[in-house]
């Protein structure tokens, strides 16, 4: 790296000492100092993301704070509020949705991510080994997760058809139920059933991610630890754990964050039902948005305002994994 | 020696870049001029048509749009637009182009909400269902529909009612809807009856008989339980039909009142204490209820017309099914207990093409138009003169048999709440009945915590 870097040093003068022709002659020839190819690189990645990203974002910050017109037209002005959409959606009147909405999707990501993991991990351990056909297997688990999300909630939504499904037909056929189960009818049942389903089609995605982790931990590693005599699981525990930690980081980060997200599965399978036993938090924001547009709109920035919260609620959850997980010196 | 090589490299990578991006800016910038001609394109259509506009206004009245007219429907509506679209192109200088959008309404008026907050004029027509006009009108989304033919003159009233705020027409409706008791007539006979049900405890007993007695007989009563606006309908239905009403004497919307709660609680008992409706209802919905009595298995279904349409086809259930009015409460008979549905063609207030639009709008409520409405696809006309047997005589299709009951049921009926905050009502209260049909709480506990919000969030504007 250092090598490198002098040599580039060799044939560029620095900024300061070259003159303004020798330069144009220099970015004519596209020889470039690291600080002006980390512009040239970066600059349309910033601009892409302040337009695209920030921009919007900021907009829906803006806009939450506000009650009244999206777009502003003579007559129609939206008027500033301050925090009180806020207000509205963590202390309302009647029913508490956002919390209910908040604890629905505590709960799918806190039980469906460990789960993951675990599932993903086995999985990923199995398809490691050499085996015939290993890249089949491999290309396989990995169905699920390609099948777009309101696909997969219709999919299931009808399998688990209380008159027409096929696993209350199973389930009746072996004997376990006397009578078809309404899955989808039970508020408990139905909000399990969900979990369950983002389990079986994400584990492979984790396995994916540590599949990749594990195929880096180099082999010489297990070599020494089996002449030293290391049980198998005294080599899973101190060279596989630890070096696959910075992969179960991304993993975990990848999937809780979307999990947190979840807007697909519960619009497709059960629009939120019964009652608002499904209702996940991005859920609530899709309801709060349309339901209420009214003469002024006012339901788009409700809809902003819970955006915002879940963002915050998301960077929060971030920050834990980053500052428990990531140690910088491993590898 | 790698280091040496390395400036060298990258000198041909940052070429490389730089003829890629090149590449890359050409084809944006021909990409950016084919936007423009696109753009050009549209004002000159919007300019045409804001002449025509003027043109009309100066009196030639008949005709004479051109353009295009961008006609958004909801999906179900596909073979109906096709039909309009060819008839539509062949007498107008205008062109109709045809969209669909999801199949459930919620999913289409959030499509149209969408558009409307941005302003968008890509679609010049759409479909309102009849809670919508007070919403699209109040919000200025919707743009005045003018009737110079005096199509609507001939139509039934509560259709042309529904589009009418403030003495303007803010939509042409197109076809109405009522809510229909479906029962199979081969097992009501079988069990010895004359007559469908026409209380909810008659609806009882004999569902009871019905799964006890008929082999293969699943379902008693089934109807729209789930989390929708379907579940809305169902408690209207109840309501009324036990004599109720949703508005107080200050015009304020009630949902906990007596009848309110004896609505809910006649649902729940249903399920759990009659246990004649499967307790997967609170799942279920429209279209579904539909495949469920399709298969056979079920006695009653309340539904809607279009059920009717396609049970003709060649089902388990085509010669062995009928419809009637909904049942009522005991002591109850004149209760006017079937919810209007229906759905007008409305004008997006942001076209740029409003005079091609209007045109097409005069079209839909023709004849023409309701003929093909009614006799090809079996949708409810607005038009009163195809419930005489005598129009048809003249057509080409046969009178539908749907429309003899129907328009018996459509003296029944009554119409939702006009508020401009309806679909954040509907929601409150589908929500809450289906917490009590879940027995996650109460009937009585549903319904305050529905009007507290109700309150504090509709009443209060």
């Amino acid at each position: 790296m250092a090598d490198s870097t002098a040599s580039v040093q060799d044939t560029i003068a620095r900024p300061g000492e070259e003159g303004i022709r020798a330069r144009l002659r220099r970015y004519r020839e596209l020889r470039l100092t690291e600080e002006e190819l980390a512009t040239v690189l970066l600059t349309p990645v910033l601009l892409f993301l302040l337009g695209l990203s920030f921009y919007p974002i900021l907009d829906t910050v803006w806009a939450s704070l506000h009650t009244g017109y999206v777009i502003e037209l003579p007559g129609q002005q939206r008027e500033f509020v301050g925090l009180e959409n806020y207000r509205q959606i963590l202390f309302p009147i009647g029913e508490t949705r956002f919390w209910n909405a908040f604890g629905v999707s505590m709960f799918y990501t806190f039980v469906s991510v460990p789960i993951e993991l675990v599932f993903g991990l086995v999985l990923a351990l199995l398809l490691q080994k050499e085996f015939k056909y290993k890249y089949v297997a491999q290309a396989a688990i990995l169905f699920p997760w390609a099948l777009p999300t309101v696909i997969n909630a219709k999919v299931w939504a009808w399998m688990l058809h209380p008159d027409f499904g096929v696993i209350s037909d199973i389930l009746v056929r072996l004997g376990i139920l006397t009578q078809p189960f309404p899955f989808l009818s039970k508020p408990d049942i139905a909000l399990y059933t969900m979990t369950a389903i983002t389990v079986w089609k994400t584990t492979s995605f984790m396995a994916l991610i540590l599949l990749a982790g594990l195929s880096s931990i180099p082999d010489q590693l297990y070599e020494a630890a089996r002449i030293d005599g290391a049980s198998r699981w005294r080599q899973f525990r101190d060279i596989t754990l630890p070096l696959l930690k910075p992969t179960l980081l991304v993993a975990l980060i990848f999937r809780t964050l979307p999990a947190f997200q979840a807007f697909g599965l519960p619009f497709g399978l059960t629009g939120g039902g019964p009652g608002e036993a499904t209702s996940t938090l991005v859920l609530f924001a899709q309801q709060a948005a349309y339901n209420n547009p009214g003469p002024t709109n006012g339901g788009f920035a409700i809809g902003s305002a819970a955006a915002t919260l879940i963002t915050l609620i998301a960077l929060v959850i971030a920050l834990i994994y980053v500052t428990t997980l990531y140690e910088p010196e491993v590898r | 020696m790698a280091a040496d090589d390395k400036p060298i490299r990258r000198r041909r990578v940052l070429q490389g870049i730089a003829v890629a991006g090149g590449t890359a800016l050409a084809g944006c910038s021909g990409g950016g001029d084919g936007g423009g001609g696109g753009d050009d394109t549209e004002t000159d259509s919007g300019g045409n048509g804001g002449g025509d506009t003027e043109t009309d206004s100066g009196g030639d009245g008949g005709g004479g749009a051109s353009g295009e007219v961008n006609f958004v429907h909801i999906s179900s509506f596909e073979p109906s637009a096709q039909d309009f679209a060819e008839v539509f192109n062949a007498e107008s200088d205008a062109t109709l182009n045809t969209q669909g959008t999801p199949a459930e309404s919620s999913s289409t008026r959030e499509y149209y909400v969408n558009q409307f907050a941005a302003q968008s004029g890509s679609f010049d027509v759409g479909m309102m269902d009849v809670v919508w006009p007070a919403e699209f009108v109040g919000a200025g989304w919707a743009a005045e529909v003018s009737d110079p033919d005096g199509n609507m003159d001939n139509m039934l009233s509560t259709p042309v009612e529904a589009i009418t705020l403030d003495g303007s027409t803010y939509g042409m409706p197109m076809f109405t809807d009522a809510n229909g008791f479906y029962y199979r007539s081969d097992w009501l006979e079988e069990l010895g009856y004359d007559e469908p049900p026409a209380t909810y405890m008659e609806v009882v007993n004999i569902a009871q008989e019905a799964k006890e007695q008929i082999d293969g007989c699943e379902n008693g009563y089934i109807w729209q339980g789930g989390s929708n606006e379907g579940l809305t309908i169902m408690w209207l239905n109840w309501v009324w039909g036990f004599g109720g009403s949703i508005r107080d004497g200050d015009g304020n919307l009630v949902v906990n009142s007596e009848e309110g709660i004896q609505a809910l609680q006649h649902a729940v008992d249903l399920i759990y204490e009659h246990e004649v409706t499967p307790d997967s209802i609170p799942s279920s919905g429209t279209d579904g209820n539909r495949q469920t009595f399709q298969q056979g298995g079920t006695m009653f279904m309340r539904n809607w017309p279009y059920a009717y349409g396609l049970f003709q086809d060649d089902t388990p259930v085509t010669d062995s099914f009928d419809v009637t009015t909904m049942p009522k409460a005991e002591g109850n008979p004149d209760a006017n207990n079937s919810c209007l549905g229906g759905w007008s063609l409305f004008i997006n207030a942001f076209t740029e093409n409003n005079a091609a639009a209007q045109e097409f709008a005069q079209y839909a409520g023709t004849l023409d138009a309701q003929e093909i409405l009614s006799g090809e696809h079996g949708r409810l006309p607005v038009r009163q003169e195809l419930y005489e047997d005598s129009y048809w005589e003249d057509s080409d299709y046969d009178k539908p048999g749907n429309l003899d009951i129907f328009s018996e049921i459509l003296q029944q009926t009554s119409a939702r709440p006009a508020t401009a905050q309806y679909s954040q009502f509907s929601n409150l209260v589908y929500t809450e009945c289906n917490r009590a049909l879940t027995q996650s709480k109460s009937p009585e506990e549903a319904l305050n915590d529905a009007q507290a919000e109700i309150d504090s969030e509709i009443n209060t504007a």
